[in-house]
């Protein structure tokens, strides 16, 4: 192993013409120092996000590859765009003006004017899963970069549209689109760029914000509202 | 236990080994973050992400560099693209009134000459203040910040550059005191 302070290097004129004085750069360099670190704190924390990860977090890579290639790139795009539309123009046009006296059908015809936008999403949501797995596995040594820009382009439009739903402003659902919001101009901004940091921050951000296993736990959630109602039906 | 000893260890998942690790370098992993971001709830954040990213691929370390080096980086490129990321979010969804708070240092109670240095760092632009907090209190050299940031070198000299006249210029009533 190298010597650990290679990176430790003392400014050289070379550098720059304008050195920092030395009480100043001392200075700089002891900001931070008096700030305490919450050791044990942060510790616990980090126990318990790896357990976590060890308890659930790995065993559906291959089930994402599947709908990924499944869905592929371009396919139904025209008809769920149809839905989408359709779904969120139910939802921001007929719920507000609806009025109607008792609270309880009130209650009844605001969640059946937001289903619509809520299924939109959810279907929304399935196509997303499949560019973030394809974003998430892409690997930039095997051959040309697969176009994943467009896609990205397209499904920005559509949460955009979903951010300003009315009926999905409750704060998660709010949360995952501006996640996803985030994450699919991350894309964009990182075709034909070299920088390391912009190309991996899709990813990252991913990583970071959970986003992929919270899509799921929202598709898992709707396939269940799904199961039940036709349960309901048969009843 | 030297580092060739410890990595033995963190390479089996030694949770010995891996409490050792992060006392070792916790305190300068998240003074760097803390330096970086100047905030304490973003140093947290990220330190614990370090830490969970270092030891998710302590297995394909192999030693090439320094152990603390290594760390290092990747407490760096956390950093960053966290840093990345707030922008971007905060640029579509923090409140205006809220904008004057991201990256700053809290304000301490007597403003005294570290205070003054802390406020003048926290008042640089945030692409000058990071090449600055990487270069002359991290020792990273222009090469590796370009590298880091994306940038060309050229561009972290002109950015280091202004950041010690900006420095300079802010601590100047101190100067003649700490010169005489």
């Amino acid at each position: 192993m190298k010597d650990e302070t290679q990176h430790l290097h003392e400014p050289t004129p070379d550098d720059d013409r304008s050195l920092l004085e030395p009480w100043m750069a001392t200075l700089a360099r002891e900001i931070g120092d008096e700030v305490e670190v919450p050791r044990e704190m942060m510790w616990k924390r980090i126990e318990q996000r790896r357990a976590e990860a060890k308890r659930g977090g790995r065993g559906w890579g291959i089930g994402e590859r599947q709908t990924a290639t499944r869905f592929g790139r371009w396919r139904g795009i025209a008809a769920i765009a149809a839905v989408l539309v359709g779904g969120i123009a139910i939802g921001r046009y007929a719920m507000p003006k609806t009025a109607a006296p008792v609270a309880n059908t009130m209650a009844q015809l605001s969640d059946s004017m937001a289903a619509p936008a809520r299924v939109a999403m959810e279907e929304h949501l399935v196509r997303t899963v499949a560019l973030l797995t394809a974003v998430r596995d892409r690997d930039p040594k095997q051959g040309p970069e697969l176009d994943v820009t467009s896609w990205a382009r397209e499904l920005l439009g559509t949460t955009r549209l979903l951010l300003d739903e009315p009926s999905l402003r409750d704060d998660r659902t709010r949360a995952l689109l501006q996640d996803l919001e985030l994450v699919l101009m991350q894309i964009i901004d990182a075709r034909g760029t070299s920088a390391p940091e912009v190309r991996s921050a899709p990813t990252e951000t991913m990583r970071e914000t959970n986003l992929l296993p919270r899509v799921r736990a929202v598709m898992t959630a709707a396939t269940r509202r799904e199961e039940l109602t036709v349960l309901g039906d048969d009843e | 236990m030297s580092d060739a000893e410890l990595l033995a260890r963190l390479q089996t998942s030694d949770s010995i080994a891996e409490r050792e690790f992060y006392d070792r370098h916790v305190d300068r992993v998240y003074r760097l973050i803390y330096r970086m971001s100047g905030r304490t709830d973003l140093a947290q954040d990220w330190t614990q992400d370090t830490f969970v990213r270092a030891f998710e691929r302590i297995s394909q370390f192999r030693g090439e560099s320094a152990l603390s080096s290594w760390l290092h980086a990747i407490a760096v490129s956390v950093t960053l693209n966290g840093l990345r990321t707030l922008k971007r979010r905060d640029a579509y969804a923090a409140p205006i009134e809220d904008a004057d708070l991201i990256g700053r240092w809290p304000l301490e109670a007597q403003p005294d000459l570290k205070a003054r240095m802390r406020h003048a760092i926290d008042a640089l632009p945030e692409g000058t203040r990071r090449v600055f907090v990487m270069h002359d209190v991290e020792g990273y050299t222009h090469e590796e910040i370009g590298e880091a940031l994306g940038v060309a070198v050229g561009t972290s000299k002109s950015q280091l550059s202004r950041a010690r006249e900006k420095l300079r210029t802010a601590l100047a009533p101190f100067a003649r005191t700490e010169l005489a």
